[in-house]
This record gives structure tokens, sequence and C-alpha cells, in this order.
């Protein structure tokens, strides 16, 4: 009795521990495998408000709405934070332990975060990104990613608010939970200019159906009809 | 030893397929950056495309393309794409002077390109293409994939095209693709030989081979943008003809 109870114990230790492997295996270089498609749900985000700097909390919302639909009519890359928004996501850890590539349906290139050790590029010959440049490096269990380099390309409004700037500085935090059936992604945000506290929310996403695909949601900045309802007034 | 079989056996009956994806297959590394050089010494980039066999067109294209050839002399050289920024359909950043990031894992592989189009995904976990009747049409077309030893075999439907091809010919609806990735020179180069059939552009399946250079393993990607909304990008685009 007491060892069927240790075999069960073990095996359901085992089987926990590949339950968390959504698809594909851990690296040489990452004790865990977060590689798949995620997706957000209805429950999936915590965002408290952010504690702005007196100069943000006195802009114009409505500068900040109008760009960010402008550069929605125009195509424009999206950038973080906004890829990580949609959903499903597809994580892609390289077999070698070097890159994770993080993908989504928009008209946008993927987020690549380097895992081969490398530092930062230098600020005054890197080309500031929509994505911005982003290096990764495990902590036990969780992935750190520490991104810097962002334009202004793309929406740039914040969850819980203030908005991406080229002075942003994000650290992510991705670790699975509840035996690889969640995974929580801790997003902490500083910009001197933005913020007067570090602006930390969580998004946990499920891991997508078994097949699920990615799709393309192209994006046609010579449609008249589609720029007139992105800028005009709802409803007209 | 027995029991700790019985639980290996146990914990797999438990989760089925789990045990295989976790254990990593000894298949090729073609991850990284990729570019295209000029090897065949063509002196200019758009050049080395000139090296690649002319596609056995059917009359109707051939028709087509010599009327957009007639537009260019006549100064129509910016098309409506471009001064749009509209999306780079397939295959048109495996050509392109941007390097291109390959991110593998034993379930999907995604070629990530710099231009304004989308990632493209190869799944590699046995799915086949969906039915005709509920295929989605797309710019890089749906892809799956498989390895035949060293080779990795990529088979894709689906594309919703308007792009053009090496050669002279174009992707359709109807396009249907075979490539064959192979690294070369211990790694160093990557062989990706394109195969295009479809019935309404090629008299026969139009065969070409691209080559890519490994970049150096600091490289990191760009963003390579295109404003369509940009005085200076407008600017360039002169209202035709074009001088």
């Amino acid at each position: 009795m007491k060892k069927s109870a240790l075999l069960c114990a073990v095996a359901m230790l085992l089987t926990a521990a590949f339950a968390q492997t959504p698809r594909g295996g851990a690296t040489a270089t990452s004790p865990k495998s977060i590689s798949g498609f995620w997706e957000l749900h209805f429950d999936s985000q915590n965002v408290p408000p952010a504690a702005l700097t007196a100069q943000a909390a006195a802009e114009d919302p409505a500068v900040q709405y109008k760009h960010d639909m402008n550069e929605i009519r125009w195509c424009h890359f999206f950038g973080v934070p906004h890829v990580m928004q949609s959903s499903p996501i597809d994580i892609l850890q390289n077999v070698n332990g070097k890159e994770i590539v993080i993908t989504t349906s928009l008209r946008n290139p993927g987020r690549h975060i380097y895992t081969d050790g490398r530092g930062h590029v230098n600020p005054d010959t890197f080309d500031s990104a929509s994505n911005g440049h982003s290096i990764g490096h495990w902590e036990g269990d969780t992935l750190i990613v520490d991104t810097i380099g962002f334009s202004n390309e793309g929406p740039t409004q914040i969850p819980g608010g203030g908005r991406r700037t080229p002075d942003s500085h994000l650290v992510e935090r991705y670790r699975l939970m509840n035996g690889g059936n969640q995974l929580s992604v801790t997003f902490t945000w500083e910009d001197p200019k933005i913020f007067a506290k570090p602006h930390t929310y969580e998004f946990r996403y499920y891991p997508a159906p078994k097949g699920t695909e990615a799709r393309e949601f192209d994006c046609n900045a010579s449609d008249e009809a589609r720029a007139k309802y992105l800028l005009g007034a709802p409803g007209k | 030893m027995k029991n700790f079989g019985f639980l290996l056996v146990a914990s797999a009956a438990l989760s089925p397929g789990l045990l295989a994806q976790s254990v990593p297959a000894k298949l090729p590394d073609i991850s990284g950056f990729w570019e295209r050089k000029d090897d065949a010494g063509s002196g200019s980039f758009g050049g080395t495309l000139e090296k690649i066999p002319k596609a056995s067109l059917k009359p109707e294209i051939i028709e087509t393309n010599r009327q957009a050839q007639a537009q260019q002399q006549a100064g129509y050289v910016v098309s409506f794409g471009s001064r749009w920024c509209l999306t780079n359909m397939y295959p048109f950043f495996m050509q392109h002077s941007a390097a291109w990031d390959i991110v593998q894992t034993q379930d999907e592989i995604v070629l990530v390109p710099e231009v304004h189009t989308f990632a493209r995904h190869i799944y590699l976990d046995g799915r086949k293409h969906p039915d005709a009747a509920v295929l989605h049409m797309t710019v890089n077309g749906h892809s799956i994939g498989h390895w035949e030893g060293d080779t990795l075999v990529v088979d894709s439907v689906g594309f919703s095209g308007g792009g053009g091809t090496p050669g002279g010919g174009r992707t359709s609806p109807n396009s249907h693709l075979v490539e064959r990735f192979r690294l070369l020179d211990n790694g160093k180069r990557l062989s990706v030989t394109f195969a295009w059939d479809d019935p309404t552009v090629y008299l026969k399946p139009h065969t070409y081979e691209l080559t890519y250079h490994k970049s150096a393993p600091d490289t990191y990607a760009f963003e390579e943008y295109c404003h369509a909304d940009d005085p200076a990008q407008a600017g360039s685009v002169v209202e035709p003809p074009q001088k």
C-alpha cells in the first residue's frame, strides 16, 4: 500500500513535469519549455492603474488616442506592449537555447529575445524599434526578459496608463503555473518621464487548443473606408 | 530499477505523447539569421535573381508580364503596393537583401523576416493541410514540414496570391510550393530549393535554388519600416509616370 502510494506520487510528479511542456522541449540552457500558442482569456489580465509623473498625468488622453489610432490606420508596426495583448501569441524557444521568438497574427516583425548571453546593443548605434531590443536569461524556472531601445512606432499606450517612449525600460518575468496550464507574464515598466514609480501588471495566458494555427490579420493603408472608420466618429 | 521502469511506463500512459516531446531528436540545427550574397558575381543584388532560370509560363502570364514591363519603361516604376506599403507576399523576403531568422523547435519552425509581412509558420507536428473548404488563404500560405534525413521538406498551399516569384512567375490561390532546406559547408550556408506548381501560371513546375550565408553570431534583427504616410516616402512616389 505504502509502495503503491509512493509510485502514484512519483508518477504524478513526472506527469506534472511533462505536462509543463505545451509543445517542443526544454533546451540545454532553458530549464522549462514555454513554446507553443498561448491565448488570453476573460480573466487573464490584472492591470492596476499606473502611478504617473505629473508631466505624464497632465497629458491629454485624446492626443494619445489619436496617435494610436493613426498608427493603426497607417499599418505601422504595433510593437510592445500591444503585441503581448494580442491573442494567441506563439512562443518558440530555439533548439539551441540561444533565442526565443514571439509572433502574433499582426503584420509585425516577431519579438526576438536573445538568450545567448549577449548584452544590449549600443544605443548610439541601434536603430530603435517598436519591439525594442530584448535579452533574456533564466533564473530558476523564470525567464527574465530585459528590453530597451524602443521607438515611437505603433500604438504606444501601456495597459494601466502611460505610454512607451524611447527612454522606456521593460522587464518581463515568464513563469509556468498550474502544471503548465497557465503562463504568467509580469510586465514592469520604468520611464523617468512617464512613471512616478515602476508600473507592474500581470497577464496569465492559457495554452491554446492543440492544432491552433497562426493567422494573418492583413492591413491595407490604401483602404479609404477603413481609414474613415478608424479616424472618424463612431457610428458615422 | 524495476519500480522505476514501471513509473516511467505509468507516467507515459498518464501523459500520452508528452514524453516523446521532451526527448530532443538529433536533427540539423538550421536556426539563426541567414542572408543572401552575390555568390555568382552578378555585380548587383538585383542581378542575383537574373541568374534564376526563366519559368515556363502560360501565355496569359507572359502577356501580363509584357504589359507590366511596358508600363515600367513608360515611367511607372513605383508599384501601387510600394506606394501604399502593402504586405510583402511570400516569397519576397526569401530573395530580399535583409537577413531573416529561423527559429526552430521539434514541432514548429518559424521564419521571421524584417520586412512588413508576417512570420511564416511551418508545422512539424504531423498535422495536415486544412481541407480546401476551410483553408484560409494567407500571404505565407499554410506550411507543413518533415525531415527526410538532413533535409527539411516543406509543403505549402493556401497562398492569397499576387506575389512575384523569381523567374517571372507569380503566386495564386492555386499555387503549390515544395521547398527543401539543407545545410551546406558545415552549416555556413543554407540551400533552399523552391519548386512551384500552379496550373494557372506555369506550363511545368518551376524550380530554382537560392543559397544563404549564416550571419554573424551576434546578428540582431532590424525592423524595416515602410510608412505610407511619410512625406519622404510619398515624395519618392511622384505621380506616374515617374522620371
